[in-house]
């Protein structure tokens, strides 16, 4: 029973240390990064490339006042990258839209504080729009992990017969457990001696005796 | 009680000595009365087979055997084998050492090896007990039994098996 509890305990650990590898939070997929992308951009900006930076983002600011479907646009000086939250099924209209005009540094997002966030890697911001699938995979695979040791729990419980008693005729248990070992057979075998009663002995050499006679 | 521990308590009989006598009886009266038990599975029969046996060594210490506590093992054995045959039968006693004792069923009875050695076949109760309880080597047993080594060996482990099956509800 101990061995099936430990078991179980080890298949949980295994789950819950493997989450982290597999816990992923998307930002808004989609579009594939141009080919003029941030992540390719040289390191060092021109004041030319400063310049256009500032002009889109008076742009899309100004845009925005009259466009619902633009909620936010925020300049991130760190990487020198405009996000533009957008509403809900527009993202992509929008990105595709925003990359044509201004370039790949205009970055659609519906969640600027999580894209501000991972701007310095780029790798989880998208220049294209798509559907929103900011999805948790952590649950999922908790999930997963607690059906999957319990499961086994279960199935390794059944497999354990009980028994009435396993007891030799001297009331020494056996085995508390159900297969059990050669050595523990021979064992019992061994303390199941029965001892002869007391009169045997006596009427033994009473016979000795009277053959004497 | 090894060969040579009992050697000199039958040499010490030989005299008449009471109290070689009944240190053998303790030293051996146990396990040849669990061995002379399992075969008969009879108290009464099996009380009378060990004092005929101890009283036969007391009345004619085997001085000259090589190997005095097989040899008398072995008389116990053929007395109880003996005395199975007398025993009123529904069966052919020409298959009497081939015999298997059906185990019984009643759940209610608690397991134990007494029950689990039943459902082992004569010879194989005799091998396990006599290794077992008597301390015998198999080579001593295949000369009690008059079998060969190869079969004696082969049984045991056969009946150990069988053992374990039972007293573990069939998981094995």
């Amino acid at each position: 029973m101990k061995k099936i509890f430990m078991l179980a305990i080890a298949l949980l650990l295994v789950c819950i240390i493997s989450l982290p590898a597999f816990a992923a939070e998307e930002v808004s997929g989609g579009a594939p990064v141009g080919e003029n992308s941030y992540s390719e951009a040289a390191p060092l900006l021109t004041d030319e490339d400063y310049q256009r930076r500032e002009d889109a983002y008076n742009e899309i600011l100004a845009l925005s006042k009259k466009d619902q479907a633009i909620l936010d646009v925020k300049m991130v000086h760190h990487s020198e990258l405009i996000l533009v939250a957008i509403a809900d099924g527009h993202e992509k209209e929008y990105a595709q839209k925003f990359i044509k005009q201004y370039g790949s540094f205009v970055v659609v997002t519906n969640d600027i504080a999580a894209a501000e966030s991972a701007s310095p890697e780029l790798g989880g911001l998208t220049t294209g729009g798509g559907p929103d699938n900011s999805f948790n995979n952590l649950w999922i695979w908790l999930v997963f992990g607690i059906i999957l040791t319990g499961t086994t729990f279960l199935v390794l419980l059944r497999r354990r017969r009980c028994i009435a008693a396993l007891q030799a005729s001297n009331g020494t248990v056996i085995a508390q457990n159900t297969t059990i070992s050669a050595k523990e057979t021979i064992s019992a075998v061994k303390k199941s001696e029965t001892v002869p009663g007391d009169k045997v002995l006596d009427s033994i050499l009473r016979k000795i005796d009277k053959n004497n006679e | 009680m090894t060969n040579n521990e009992l050697r000199s308590r039958i040499t010490a009989l030989c005299t008449g000595d009471r109290t070689a006598f009944e240190e053998i009886y303790k030293n051996l009266s146990t396990p040849m009365y669990t061995i002379i038990l399992r075969i008969t599975q009879d108290q009464l029969l099996s009380e009378d087979i060990l004092q005929e046996v101890f009283v036969k060594l007391y009345l004619s210490p085997p001085a000259s055997a090589a190997n005095p506590r097989a040899y008398l093992f072995q008389m116990a054995r053929n007395l109880a084998i003996d005395g199975v045959r007398k025993r009123p039968q529904f069966i052919d006693l020409d298959d009497c050492e081939n015999l298997v004792y059906l185990p019984v069923i009643d759940f209610s009875q608690k397991l134990d090896i007494d029950d689990a050695l039943k459902t082992l076949s004569l010879m194989e109760c005799q091998i396990v007990s006599l290794h077992v309880n008597g301390g015998f080597k198999f080579r001593e047993i295949a000369d009690i039994l008059n079998a060969p080594l190869g079969t004696i060996i082969w049984k045991y482990h056969k009946a150990i098996n069988r053992l374990r099956s039972h007293l573990s509800g069939g998981a094995i």
